[in-house]
């Protein structure tokens, strides 16, 4: 789509949508003429050229596009005036990859005669699914992403190896106003099927070059096909084989999530086989193997929790030296060498020349802004935090014409802050994506240090994906001070249960163990759990050596 | 002044620059490392065993063997009373593996453990300091045609799994028979084989799918209007086989099960085969000979399953004195680490020589992989894979003290740090050298990943 064929759209969209929108950050649009597509933004600093303007200036937009911007421009006759005077316009941040939808529900592998050959669908290998159409047909809230400070993202689904293709929107609640672009991507994750093929990370990489062989295969007959029909037969493929072809072309690039540091190599060897257009997302930590990915040449994502993600360990205080042997001492230092290795990561990647930016992934992008100050706190230039979080990402999305920069004839995805974005106690307070205008007052307060929003107490089922099938149980969590006493049953039915005391809440995650003991054998159970929200969860449980199993479950009642 | 130290630290940077260079070279990302091993008691296995010899290795090859040889400016190890081998090759092992069973498919030919190298696993540091510096990276037992399997060179502290493969390796496969696919698929999953009669058919349908494969994509590529015929990495690797491109590594238990694999293989024209356990090989060790099968067995372990039963720890002799060429692998990140002890038992029960014992864990598994033109022997222009011992190897009292790899020093009794992790979680609780010694090496042997319980191998 043109620029100038999506203006025409936007503009025809905007009288059509303009009063629709839902939720109560917006602009109160009674004030303002209602038929308005123009806006005035007078007296503010300007993010551009990789730093903030000393001087301020204007900005017109127009039909959701940055028209005019300025210190000498003038408002326009029937433009809106937006009340921002003395505040600071970021190009809105670009999400790579977010998974707006709630987890699809299991499907039930009951069914499944053979394990070796299940459906595409429950095989996780649905990359005909559309994200596009899904978001014409549901309601998808991405508010809360845009109260980020995010402007643009790549919706992707997040079930199975190849959950199907993805859509670059515009943040806007009207689904009308979200159009962008009509590239389409391809997500690859090592994610296997859960007790039929492709299990295991093996049968994933064989699955894939399977599908993608067969995808070339298909597209070449189809090229034999239209040239000379005559004596020879239609081709024929899957859904998931034909939704593949795009990317065998080189119209798709495939955003490969990756999780864990050895799977960024896997991707790469996929990559160098198969010859496709490919981004890593989620490496998680790649400390050791920086230069390897930098000669792979692709961009990488990280995501939005990274530095969070882990906290720090705690340094062994002076006091404490002489009560620890060497080995100890040596083991703590490193967990914290390691820690800082992490925060560190995406400065030494942009060091390297390795085109960086982020992805909100599961979580919205709520904890970009202390993720991004903790880099920034630690060595990273602030205007290399910014252009990982715009121009960047523009440029790996292939939309840099379109947005991730405060220019004339670009969409109009702004974020417009108190302070300085990275000052602290700055808040963002107007959100302008296309043709929508939301408006955030300041936060009261900072929210205590480390606390969260989440509450895991209350009962909980949980379905463990183990190779010998599901396995149902419940986990029951009550507070206990500051921590919390978790107790597990393997079993619903069953009376079978751990009690695991003084579990800490970190952030939305949760990690306890406990051993198993059957005959003279006894296993180490390591449980690791998130909190997706108010009703949802899922983790993994380690079994000793045995495996590391996913477990999801959901809240079924408060504590009694 | 100022001049002066300028000067003065330039010509150390480049002395300091010359030896980095001398010492190490990097072809292709993996590391070639310069090495003088000085009046050792070298112990060839193809050429006898020489007292007060050097061992010269440049540029990651064996260069030079005899005494005297005098280097300036190289990396030199002192073997004055030690013993100097040839690196230990195991053929059979699990380590550095993020997944050892696609065991969803009674045939998962295309799978391929080469996938799921992990170089950060501790155990492959400790294989290291038990001397050995090859290994063959398997798929496990859960499926009759399992995956394809990945030798690896223990270069311990290489974080790209790419520079842990030993490039141009022949391809091998995993094969099962018996009771673990049995139990998999078809006690587990109710689906064939249930039974050893339905192990043979998994073979034959495989084998005659693969030709038949063949057989349509000749058709196609022969006329101009057909279309390319559907992909199947599976087929394509079973026609591999058919073509002789990849050596079988069957794991085995029972006589009458290895006598009907060869019949298949026979009938299908597949000669490369390795029986892996081969417990009850010294029944069939004759047939196994005349068809030129090669056999790696445990020197003393069984009765962990029904099958399992009817074994001998003269196992490897007997195999050996009937003409199979025959090693001694561990399948074990525990057993993995003293291999030499392994072989020495067959002197203990078989009064093998000490040449025989050691072939056992050296050229044999070597030739085993296709790979005894680069490794498994101390020869000019073999790989500089070394093993140093202190006392004889087969010896109670050895102790490997240097393990080379490439001509690099991978492993130093005397540098050996508490913690040898590479890639660190600063989540983890605990470090892994403190983890809980695993309760049973049965836990993560060829059966890993299939379920949460009962045996393995």
């Amino acid at each position: 789509m043109t620029i100038k064929h999506l203006k025409s759209v936007l503009f025809v969209l905007t009288f059509v949508t303009a009063c629709i929108y839902e939720g109560n950050s917006q602009v109160d649009y009674d004030k303002y003429p209602k038929a308005s597509n123009s806006y005035f933004i007078k007296d503010v600093y300007a993010y551009t050229n990789g730093e903030m303007s000393t001087s301020m200036t204007n900005i017109v937009i127009k039909d959701g596009f940055i028209s005019e911007i300025g210190p000498r421009v003038k408002q326009p006759k029937g433009a809106i005036p937006l009340e921002l005077d003395s505040m600071y316009v970021y190009p809105a941040f670009i999400d790579v990859l977010s998974h707006p939808l709630k987890s699809e529900e299991k499907k039930d592998r009951d069914d499944v005669k053979f394990p070796g050959l299940p459906s595409d669908l429950i095989a996780g290998i649905t990359p005909d699914q559309s994200m596009t159409v899904k978001l014409k047909s549901e309601k998808v809230s991405l508010g809360k992403m845009r109260e980020n400070g995010f402007g643009i993202s790549q919706l992707a689904f997040d079930h199975g190896m190849l959950p199907g293709s993805t859509s670059i929107v515009l943040l806007a609640d009207a689904t009308d106003a979200r159009g962008l672009t009509e590239t389409t991507n391809q997500v690859l994750q090592f994610k296997g099927a859960g007790g039929v093929y492709p299990n295991t990370i093996i049968g994933v990489m064989a699955k894939f070059r399977d599908l993608y062989r067969n995808a070339e295969a298909y597209d070449s007959n189809q090229k034999a096909y239209s040239q000379s029909a005559t004596g020879v037969s239609l081709p024929t493929s899957s859904q998931a084989i034909a939704a593949l072809v795009p990317l065998t072309q080189g119209k798709e690039t495939l955003y490969i999530r990756t999780k864990k540091k050895l799977n960024n190599y896997r991707a790469i060897q996929l990559k160098e086989e198969l010859g496709f257009n490919a981004v890593l997302i989620d490496p998680v930590d790649i400390t050791g193997i920086e230069q390897d990915l930098k000669d792979s040449r692709l961009p990488i994502v990280f995501s939005t929790t990274m530095a969070k993600e882990v906290k720090s360990p705690e340094r062994v205080k002076d006091s404490t030296y002489s009560q620890l042997d060497l080995e100890t001492l040596e083991l703590k230092e490193k967990a914290f060498d390691a820690y800082m290795s992490r925060v560190n990561q995406v400065n030494r990647a942009i060091d390297l020349e390795i085109p960086v930016a982020f992805a909100s992934l599961e979580k919205s992008g709520s904890d970009i802004k202390e993720s991004m100050a903790l880099m920034v706190e630690n060595g990273m230039l602030e205007s290399d935090a910014i252009n990982a979080l715009t121009m960047s990402p523009a440029k790996i999305l292939g939309i840099e014409k379109l947005a991730g920069s405060i220019a004339k004839q670009k969409v109009a995805s702004l974020m417009i802050t108190d302070k300085p974005y990275f000052e602290e106690k700055s808040n963002i307070r107007t959100m302008i994506v296309g043709t929508e205008v939301h408006e955030y007052e300041a936060k009261a307060k900072d929210k205590k240090e480390g606390s969260s929003d989440i509450d895991p107490v209350g009962k909980w089922s949980f379905t463990l994906e183990t190779p010998g099938g599901d396995d149902t149980g419940k986990i029951i969590i009550e507070p206990a001070g500051d921590q919390y006493t978790v107790t597990i049953y393997q079993d619903s039915d069953s009376d079978d249960q751990k009690v695991i005391n003084d579990v800490d809440l970190e952030g939305s995650n949760m990690e306890f163990g406990f051993s198993v003991t059957e005959g003279s054998m006894s296993v180490n159970v390591e449980v690791t759990l998130e909190f997706l929200g108010e009703n949802e969860l899922e983790g993994n449980v380690k079994y000793g050596d045995f495996g590391t199993f996913p477990l999801m479950g959901d809240k079924t009642s408060a504590p009694e | 002044m100022i001049q002066t130290t300028q000067h003065k630290t330039w010509i150390g940077l480049m002395a300091t620059l010359l030896i980095i260079l001398t010492m190490t070279h990097n072809i292709q990302g993996q590391e070639m490392g310069d090495v003088l091993i000085k009046n050792g008691t070298v112990i060839t296995i193809e050429d006898g065993v020489k007292e007060n010899t050097d061992v010269l290795i440049r540029d990651g090859k064996i260069e030079q063997i005899g005494e005297g040889i005098s280097i300036r400016d190289i990396k030199t190890i002192d073997a004055d009373g030690k013993y100097v081998m040839p690196g230990i090759i195991d053929a059979h092992s699990h380590l550095g593996l993020d997944a050892v069973n696609e065991a969803t498919n009674p045939v998962t030919a295309e799978v391929w453990v080469g996938d799921a190298l992990n170089p950060y696993d501790v155990g492959l540091y400790r294989a290291l300091a038990g001397g050995v510096t090859t290994a063959h990276a398997m798929h496990g037992s859960a499926n009759a045609i399992g995956g394809q399997c990945e030798t690896i060179k223990h270069r311990w502290g290489e974080m790209n799994p790419e520079r842990w493969r030993m490039k141009d390796a022949p391809r091998t496969i995993k094969f099962a028979l018996g009771e673990n696919p049995m139990r998999v698929h078809g006690e587990r999953n109710n689906v064939a084989p249930r039974t050893r009669m339905g192990m043979e058919q998994e073979f034959r349908r495989s084998f005659a799918a693969a030709k038949e494969y063949k057989k349509e994509k000749l058709i196609a590529s022969s006329n101009k209007n057909s279309q390319r015929p559907e992909y199947s990495l599976r087929l394509e690797t079973l026609a591999d086989i058919l073509d002789g491109n990849v050596i079988i590594h069957c794991h085995s238990y029972r006589a009458d099960e290895i006598l009907m694999l060869m019949k298949v293989l026979e009938d299908y024209g597949v000669e490369d085969i390795c029986f892996q356990h081969v417990n009850e090989g010294f029944k069939v060790a004759p047939e196994l000979a005349e068809f030129g099968a090669t056999a790696s067995v445990f020197s003393d372990w069984w009765a962990y399953k029904f099958e399992v039963y009817y074994s001998t720890a003269y196992n490897a002799t007997i195999l050996t004195r009937n003409g199979v060429i025959t090693s001694i692998n561990s399948d074990s990140r525990e057993l993995i680490r003293h291999l030499y002890h392994e072989a020495a038992k067959t002197q203990r029960y078989g009064d093998l020589t000490d040449n025989e014992a050691l072939r056992l864990i050296t050229i044999n598994p070597a030739i085993q992989l296709g790979i005894e033109d680069r490794v498994g022997s101390i020869k000019i222009g073999k790989d500089g894979d070394i093993a140093i011992f202190e006392n004889h190897p087969l010896s109670v009292y050895a102790t490997p003290v240097y393990t080379i790899v490439d001509g690099v020093v991978r492993f130093n009794i005397n540098e050996d740090p508490n913690d040898v992790r590479v890639d660190i979680d600063p989540k983890e609780k605990v470090p892994a050298f403190y983890e809980s010694h695993i309760h049973d090496h049965e836990l993560e042997g060829c059966m890993q990943g299939t379920e949460l319980s009962t045996h393995s191998h």
